[in-house]
């Protein structure tokens, strides 16, 4: 038999609050993240709206000297790493630090330095680019720094799978702990590109939602006026312990991942297989290695971006998977409030959705208005409600055909 | 110069997040003030654009060691250039 794990730390910083308490709370109330871009003049740009993290202060988990020398996407993470490490109160002589390991996903990396860099390069020459460049710029910092800062010396990388990239990291790290490769990890996902460069790249693909005029409104997954999602930024970190670990130290559980799956589309460079085809194998792997039926699923944290396609295949996905279940079966895109954090999406989706289990209420999915006749399931709309978690899965798929999907089950100990 | 050693101390401050009062000429970079290989060329490279100066010599310039080397280094090299 594999060894069970368990998640005992959460830390989170993102566009709805600078901790997973203040997230939480404003998640299950329905607010939503989005306003008109702050953090740089968006004028001229097609899409001028996003939601952002605002007032972050670095120095309060890291001092000044390390942080000018890392990317805003390495801040939040290392940020909500420190954040889930003493929220799971693991203390010295309560682990070997050979045997916890870090695997921190992110889409793009030091976007945000690049474009400084770049401008830089243009302006003043070769001979002016920082040597922090490139330590800034590599979407594997994250893990490294979160190691170097909390003294963890087991596996560590990073996983690159656009919006999936945090999902992936904490199915890496779920199989390392399952395999004994790690007593514990400190896994899941970060990004910092509200900057001109992507917003200005995800607009050209018409990926980003364009309601300007109402920021607030904007990201609406699975409702008929869907124009796209709302660019958002932050950190979700988790600690994965082996059970037996997490209990011989008296740790608090707060649910039990179960299952991972994940399947490649061999379809399109960004539009998902026709039906969710790859979707659903992922949901499909991820209960089989959780050894549990479809109709033991109360709840579904959907990837529900808020696009077109992604909606629509979403549903058409969950339909196959579930069967007459997936009637039954409560849904919800919680980026419709806290807008798509992209690699770090799978990240915060975790937290969220072993809150949800945890606390056996439902985040709603706002903004919905206008039913789609082709998105037709009971996604929680407009107001979170309470039902019992028993077992849920939680969804990311990225650019590129990455489809990932964890399973969580409540516990009880 | 004392306006050279006033700017390099500074600067050095700056990067290295400490009090400008640590920053003796006798203080050593990287033995003193504890400065990785990074800070030093991140250092180096402020300097050169705030004294638009280019330190292409690179065994000299690498060779820097104390703040007194590094004001020493800029006062020649700026002199070189005016």
């Amino acid at each position: 038999m594999s060894r069970r794990v368990v998640v005992t730390g959460m830390g989170a910083v993102t566009p709805l609050g600078l901790d997973c308490e203040s997230t939480w709370e404003n998640l299950i109330a329905g607010k939503s993240a989005a306003s008109t871009i702050r953090q740089f003049d968006a004028e001229g740009f097609p899409v001028r709206i996003a939601c952002e993290v605002g007032d972050f202060d670095v120095q309060k988990f890291i001092d000044k000297r390390q942080a000018r020398k890392m990317d805003p996407s390495t801040r939040y993470g290392v940020a909500a790493a420190i954040m889930a490490w003493k929220d799971s109160r693991m203390d010295e002589g309560d682990f070997d630090p050979d045997r916890v390991g870090v695997v921190i996903g992110s889409g793009v990396g030091g976007i945000q330095t690049l474009e400084d860099q770049h401008s830089v390069l243009m302006e003043k020459g070769p001979r002016r680019i920082s040597p922090y460049f490139i330590p800034m710029l590599i979407a594997d910092m994250p893990s490294g720094a979160a190691s170097i800062t909390l003294g963890l010396k087991g596996p560590n990388y990073a996983t690159v799978s656009a919006c999936a990239s945090g999902a992936h990291a904490i199915g890496d790290a779920f199989r390392a702990v399952q395999r004994g490769e790690a007593d514990a990890m400190v896994t899941g996902g970060t990004e910092a590109a509200v900057c001109p460069m992507s917003l200005a790249g995800f607009a050209a693909m018409k990926a980003i939602s364009s309601r300007n005029d109402e920021p607030e409104r904007a990201s609406r997954p699975f409702d008929k006026e869907r124009d796209g999602f709302v660019l958002g930024e932050g950190a979700g970190i988790v600690l994965l312990e082996e059970l037996e670990h997490a209990k011989a130290r008296g740790a608090r559980i707060y649910a039990e991942v179960t299952g991972y799956g994940c399947t490649g589309d061999a379809y399109h460079m960004t539009a998902p297989a026709p039906e969710g085809e790859g979707m659903a194998r992922a949901m499909r792997a991820a209960l089989a290695d959780a050894s549990i039926d479809a109709d033991r699923v109360d709840y579904v944290n959907a990837h529900g971006t808020s696009t077109e396609l992604n909606d629509k295949y979403e549903t058409t996905a969950l339909k196959a998977v579930f069967g007459e279940h997936a009637k039954k079966l409560a849904v919800s895109s919680t980026k419709s409030m806290v807008g798509h954090l992209l690699g770090a999406a799978g990240g915060v989706e975790l937290i969220f959705t072993a809150l949800a289990v945890q606390n056996g209420v439902i985040p709603p999915t706002i903004n919905y208005e206008f039913p789609d006749p082709e998105c037709d399931l009971d996604y929680t709309p407009n107001d979170a409600r309470e039902l019992r978690i028993e077992h849920a899965l939680t969804n990311s798929f990225g650019f590129g055909g990455h489809n990932a999907v964890l399973a969580l089950r409540r516990f009880e100990g | 110069m004392a306006d050279v050693a006033e700017k390099v101390k500074q600067v050095i401050a700056e990067k290295l997040q400490i009090d400008q009062g640590q920053v003796t000429m006798e203080a050593s970079i990287v033995e003193d003030l504890g400065a990785d290989s990074l800070e030093q060329a991140d250092i180096l490279f402020s300097l050169e654009d705030e004294f638009g100066i280019t330190a292409d010599d690179t065994d000299e310039a690498e060779g820097l060691k104390t703040v007194a080397d590094i004001v020493a280094y800029l006062e020649k090299k700026v002199a070189a250039s005016s």
